[in-house]
């Protein structure tokens, strides 16, 4: 079987075109090294949907951004997946800084953002009462959105479309043949037949397009650590508040951010290191977070933390002149005929990516296909539902359906067997503790795990007929339960 | 919405005291509900022994311990309710419980009392860096799924926290063959039972360091190594599994939603007689303070269901002599045991009859069974032993938590162990193996 398209890597991007492909006529396959979808990039960011005012005018950033923005309500209704206009607040502490954020407005302005406004002390004390500062670029449009609920709703409907999707599959060659049709051999010694193959590697795109032909890009990985606070702190804070970014920094400053769930985030810090999946976190950045963070809004100080994580930036730089592309490169290799190439999706890449999958299918697939719309495309994903943020008669429904939803398996999450069970057979078949976790928001709370992982456990072993050494925490050499060896 | 005099949240040592003191008291409707499908909460997963000694006289294991509450509970015909999670509780004391037994049902009780217990401090509470790898569990998730589940976890592994729970797993763990490499306490002296000190970790060769915290974690899957600093260098230990034992904080998330307060963002309010700021809800056992025995948690459930009585009978009447002063003594760290007090032992030893842990020597037993134990200590180590077997129980398949019924030679465990493994088999409360020519009675529960 030839395929039409074969994505490579099932993270936001590689989702979102997946999805946007099933809409037309194709044959698609998306391939994916790790156990799950959203393991990457887009797991671990801050899930903010930008308005467009901190990228450079005319760049493909500011293009893309401000376009994926427009997208994301209807998305997000399509695929049931939750949405918060938390809206945002960029703080000066000073009139220096003013000076930034008039700049900041002035090209929000001409990228094309609406609702923007700066605002005064007496203003920022209205909206949010406890964070310090002078002036505020205040952006009414800017969102928050859970990213890897978001990548695994467009994988499940990308599958329900049609879309071959096969995780564990990690592609280590590919050969350009004499058909003209790309070979792509897989670690397990399979392979796989395409006419198009899209690199959507993220941090590994430039090793991803390494292996059709040389070049210049080299994705230098940008560490970013972040703390998540108890639910407790969000009675201090509605909006997501950043400071004025720090000048010639590799980030937008250590920020807070409300997360659908409810917590706050304290993060990212902005480190380059070596190793593309280092994700340390270290005692020097968390300390500084601390501060920075107890800087913007003082009363965190008596908020608990649930946990640290982080992230990795795939920074792009030219691999020779050692200076930063700064900007999104979508295209079509120009040497090996419909090899497609998204590298360096940084930020603004969650927000991007809707604007990025259509300008894919449009604007590069379609120079050279015929795109052919399916009639039969299904619009509409369901979600889990979650029974944490329902209302007494609406869970008493789903109970009278299925008793499990009567059945509280994770306590501080209030997440409920019918849930637990829900993900353990995911349409996606990725049977990991954090698979379960990323779709359920079991495991995340203040116990972290401690009450309910031995009863997920449990579940996950009498539901998929397993021993317990198989049950993985992320990848295939976590193994949660060890000492079955000899 | 149903009207009840009482509800009970938890049926561990607390609850289950509680609505036991309750019901002889002359309460009837009141309802003791329990989110777990069976009734002793933490018990049933401490199957070695230390508990009942004040509240029954006698020395029990924790399954026993809860077994024998829950008969009491039967006796006395009181109304509890398995697999039941209080979700909602507000300030008119509504509470929404949610089971998969009867779905969403409200009730409306005169007087609430929350004995939801603890839960365990983690590795992230304690912001430790490094990386996040499978392999790192708080003690208390690992007994549940040694003791319980009959889960492995790891082979080599090293704990942080020299708490009860810490030094009961580094034992439990040691008999069920892991090596446990080292147990780390950040402070200078030992936190939990000085009997536990001699009878988890010396009785296994196993050595405790103190001033000394888990800087790092290492291994980016499954657990490498800890880091630690040690005179201002970063020392790395080797291992796969690390358990955290550093601190239970009192989980009243259930009292918050009805807007109880809490000082210090841990401990619940309470005036004088258990009540919180919210008139009719009461506090007890773990969910109140961290208790160092169960038997206290019992105890002190009894008398928050005292002032429930009261509160239900005349509440005019319990209103007076109220006083704002927390009605417990927080449990403190005896400061003594650190490592001079280990070095200056030599002659003497600790006695671990009891928990209150005397030192003793040939010219002070302490008392007449410190006696016995000196005399018997100086030629062997003789322990009850406690451990689960793997075997059908009842009709099912399960981990049974058992007791040897008399003392048994530390070096003879792991034989004994592996004698166990062949049980396939329990139909009674007792069993017996051969070992040495001689017949060990266990006992379940």
């Amino acid at each position: 079987m030839i395929y039409d398209i074969c994505i490579i890597g099932a993270g936001v991007i590689g989702t979102s075109i997946a999805r946007e492909a099933s809409k037309y006529d194709f044959k698609v396959l998306l391939l994916e090294k790790e156990l799950d979808v959203a393991e990457g990039i887009s797991k671990a960011n801050s899930g903010v949907l930008h308005a467009g005012f901190n990228v450079k005018t005319g760049s493909l950033k500011a293009k893309f951004n401000v376009e994926g923005l427009s997208f994301f309500p209807t998305i997000c209704e399509e695929l049931d997946v939750p949405y918060r206009l938390c809206k945002k607040l960029v703080v000066a502490k000073d009139d220096k800084e003013l000076i930034h954020l008039e700049k900041l407005y002035r090209q929000g302005i001409q990228n094309g953002c609406k609702g923007l406004s700066i605002i005064n002390r007496e203003k920022i004390k209205k909206l949010e009462p406890f964070v310090e500062g002078k002036y505020a670029l205040y952006s009414r449009k800017t969102a928050i959105i859970s990213p890897y609920e978001f990548t695994i709703a467009l994988a499940e409907n990308a599958l329900a479309n049609g879309v071959a999707i096969f995780l564990d599959n990690e592609v280590t060659g590919i050969i350009k043949e004499k058909d003209n049709n790309f070979k792509i051999l897989i670690n397990k010694g399979r392979s796989f037949k395409s006419k198009i193959v899209i690199n959507a590697g993220g941090l590994f795109s430039d090793s991803i397009f390494s292996l059709v032909e040389d070049h210049n890009y080299n994705i230098y990985p940008c560490r970013g650590e972040y703390y998540i606070l108890d639910t407790a702190a969000s009675r201090y804070l509605n909006m997501a508040v950043y400071p004025v970014p720090p000048i010639g920094g590799s980030g937008l400053g250590v920020h807070l951010t409300p997360t659908i769930n409810g917590n706050i985030l304290i993060g990212p810090s902005a480190d380059y290191i070596n190793d593309k999946t280092d994700l340390s976190n270290t005692k020097g950045v968390m300390d500084i977070l601390k501060k920075e963070a107890y800087d913007l809004l003082p009363q965190l100080k008596n908020i608990p933390f649930i946990k640290n994580y982080s992230g990795i930036r795939p920074k792009l730089f030219n691999d020779k002149s050692g200076i930063s592309f700064c900007d999104f490169i979508i295209e079509e290799s120009k040497k090996t005929k419909n090899f497609i190439n998204l590298i360096g999706i940084e930020s603004p890449g969650l927000t991007s990516a809707p604007a990025i999958a259509k300008y894919v299918l449009e604007n590069i697939i379609g120079e050279n296909h015929n795109l052919i719309k399916k009639k039969e495309f299904k619009i509409y994903r369901k979600g889990i539902k979650r029974t944490r943020f329902l209302r007494k008669n609406e869970i008493e429904y789903l109970y009278n359906k299925d008793n499990d939803f009567g059945e509280i398996i994770c306590r501080c999450e209030q997440v409920t067997k019918a849930e637990i069970l829900k993900a353990v057979n995911n349409p996606l078949k990725s049977l990991t503790l954090n698979s379960i976790k990323k779709r359920t928001h079991a495991m995340m709370g203040r116990c972290q795990g401690g009450f309910c992982i031995p009863r997920i456990s449990q579940i996950l072993t009498e539901e998929k007929k397993i021993q317990p050494d198989k049950i993985f925490k992320s990848n295939k050499n976590s193994m949660v339960y060890r000492g079955y060896e000899d | 919405m149903k009207k009840i005099d009482a509800a009970i949240i938890g049926a561990g040592p607390a609850g289950m005291a509680a609505a036991v003191w309750l019901k002889e008291k002359g309460i009837d409707n009141f309802i003791l509900f329990e989110r777990n499908n069976r009734l002793g909460g933490i018990l049933n997963q401490c199957i070695h022994s230390g508990f009942g000694i004040d509240y029954y006289n006698e020395e029990l294991t924790g399954p026993q311990y809860a077994v024998r509450m829950q008969q009491r509970l039967l006796d006395l015909n009181i109304n509890y309710m398995l697999g039941a999670n209080v979700i909602d509780l507000n300030r008119n004391k509504e509470l929404t419980v949610s089971s998969s037994k009867n779905g969403i049902e409200v009730y409306k009780a005169g007087s609430v009392i929350i004995t939801t217990g603890c839960r365990e401090r983690t590795r992230e509470n304690l912001e430790i860096p490094g990386t996040r790898p499978a392999g790192v569990f708080t003690a208390g998730s690992a007994q549940e799924l040694i003791n319980i589940l009959n889960y492995k976890i790891g082979n080599k592994v090293i704990i942080q926290g020299s708490g009860d729970i810490g030094l009961i797993m580094a034992r439990r763990l040691s008999i069920e063959g892991y090596e446990v490499v080292k147990l780390f306490e950040r402070l200078p002296y030992l936190s939990g039972l000085i009997r536990n000190k001699v009878q988890c970790l010396d009785d296994f060769n196993i050595p405790i360091q103190f001033n000394t915290q888990i800087s790092g974690i290492s291994g980016k899957d499954r657990v490498e190594g800890v880091y630690t600093k040690e005179s201002g260098k970063d020392k790395f230990y080797k291992c796969d599994t690390v358990l955290f034992s550093v601190g239970l904080i009192p989980e009243v998330e259930i009292g918050k939603k009805a807007g109880i307060i809490l000082s210090n963002n841990f401990n619940p309010d309470v005036n004088s007689k258990f009540e919180t700021n919210i008139k009719g809800i009461f506090i007890a056992g773990n969910s109140l303070h961290i208790h160092d025995l169960a038997d206290n948690a019992s105890i002190e459930g009894e008398k928050v269901a005292d002032y429930v009585f009261d509160y239900l009978d005349n509440e005019k009447k319990f209103r007076k002599n109220i006083e704002n002063i927390a009605p417990y003594n927080s449990h403190e760290i005896d400061e003594k045991y650190n490592d001079d007090f280990f070095k200056n032992l030599k002659d003497g030893m600790v006695c671990i009859v009891c928990p209150k842990g005397c030192i003793i020597n040939k010219n002070n037993f302490g008392c007449k069974r410190g006696e016995v134990f000196f005399k018997k200590e100086k030629m062997h180590k003789l322990r009850r032993l406690t451990t689960t077997v793997f075997c059908e129980y009842n009709g099912v398949i399960k981990r049974i938590p058992v007791i040897s019924g008399e003392e048994i030679n530390i070096k003879e465990i792991s034989k004994i162990k592996e004698k166990l493994k062949n049980i396939k088999k329990i139909d009674s409360k007792s069993f017996s193996i051969n070992h040495n020519k001689k017949e060990i009675v266990f006992y379940t529960v």
